[in-house]
């Protein structure tokens, strides 16, 4: 991440509670055009990547100490999408066991990318933007 | 950029979540567990038991141990109980000398240089035979430390 220190197109986010980092995530808004029939070709805020601490985690402990960190990762993306002009338009490969956590948020699934480490490949619509954040 | 979140909204939205995980991007992915890395641990493992017998056998304690060899009482301890602690080859060659044992061999074991496979086999039996009590060695504990130290004479 030192690589892209200071440079516009890449934003980063984190989210702090009780003076420990509890989410990080790096937006790419110069990586990709929309892929989706019905946007292709315009401009989205990419997620280059998102993580929530393992202490949050319900896969790794019994009692994640906070929850909502990926909702809020998403409804920042969103915003931040909507602050460049692109009207919520947001685009990101999941990992496999985050790919219903995605579909929940309204996004549309595009299928395995083989290009991308086979990773599954994710759009959110401007409309889909605004019921998620609605 | 304003982030405008009402408690409403979060406590809405919150469930989305779920128990799902929220990685996004190759970047999250988990660093694959190495099996070349477990079963090296194994014999590190074994390391540790070996200085640990041996020094039992000459019937020091850990401080003497220390002494004689020139390492630090923190070390002898960690090498003896941390398998994920990499002690220092200067370190492995003072215990070689101490208990006479070959430097190469003991170098392998620590994990500061590659151990065959026949030489993980070997550890690996040790390991398994060689118990945690700290009085004296059993009789079965001595048989299976001079067989193994047998054969990392023959390395």
């Amino acid at each position: 991440m030192d690589r892209i220190n200071g440079l516009l197109a890449f934003q980063t986010f984190a989210i702090m509670c009780e003076g420990q980092l509890q989410g990080l995530m790096q937006m790419n808004s110069a990586r990709s055009l929309c892929r989706l029939p019905e946007q292709a070709g315009k401009h989205l805020a990419y997620v280059d990547y998102v993580e929530t601490a393992p202490w949050n985690r319900p896969n790794i402990v019994s009692k994640p100490r906070f929850r909502g960190v990926g909702i809020t990762m998403i409804r920042a993306a969103i915003e931040h999408s909507r602050d460049l002009g692109f009207h919520g338009r947001v685009g990101l490969h999941s990992l496999p066991q985050s790919e219903t956590f995605y579909a929940n948020c309204g996004m549309t699934d595009l299928g395995i990318d083989g290009t991308y480490e086979n990773l599954r490949y994710f759009e959110m619509t401007s409309s889909q933007a605004d019921a998620l954040s609605g | 950029m304003k982030l405008a979140i009402t408690k409403e909204w979060f406590e809405r939205r919150v469930k989305l979540e779920g128990d799902h995980e929220i990685a996004a991007g190759a970047l999250a992915r988990d660093p694959a567990p190495d099996h070349e890395a477990e079963s090296m641990d194994a014999v590190r493992l074994a390391f540790g038991s070996l200085i640990e017998s041996m020094r039992r056998r000459k019937g020091l304690t850990i401080e003497k141990l220390a002494e004689r060899s020139e390492i630090d009482v923190a070390d002898i301890v960690r090498i003896e109980r941390d398998a994920h602690f990499r002690p220092e080859p200067r370190a492995v060659y003072r215990l070689a000398q101490a208990f006479d044992l070959p430097n190469k061999a003991l170098q392998q074991l620590s994990g500061n240089t590659y151990a065959q496979p026949e030489m993980q086999e070997h550890a690996l039996r040790f390991a398994a035979r060689s118990g945690e009590s700290p009085q004296k060695l059993s009789r079965d504990e001595k048989k299976a430390l001079e067989e193994f130290v047998a054969y990392l004479a023959r390395q």
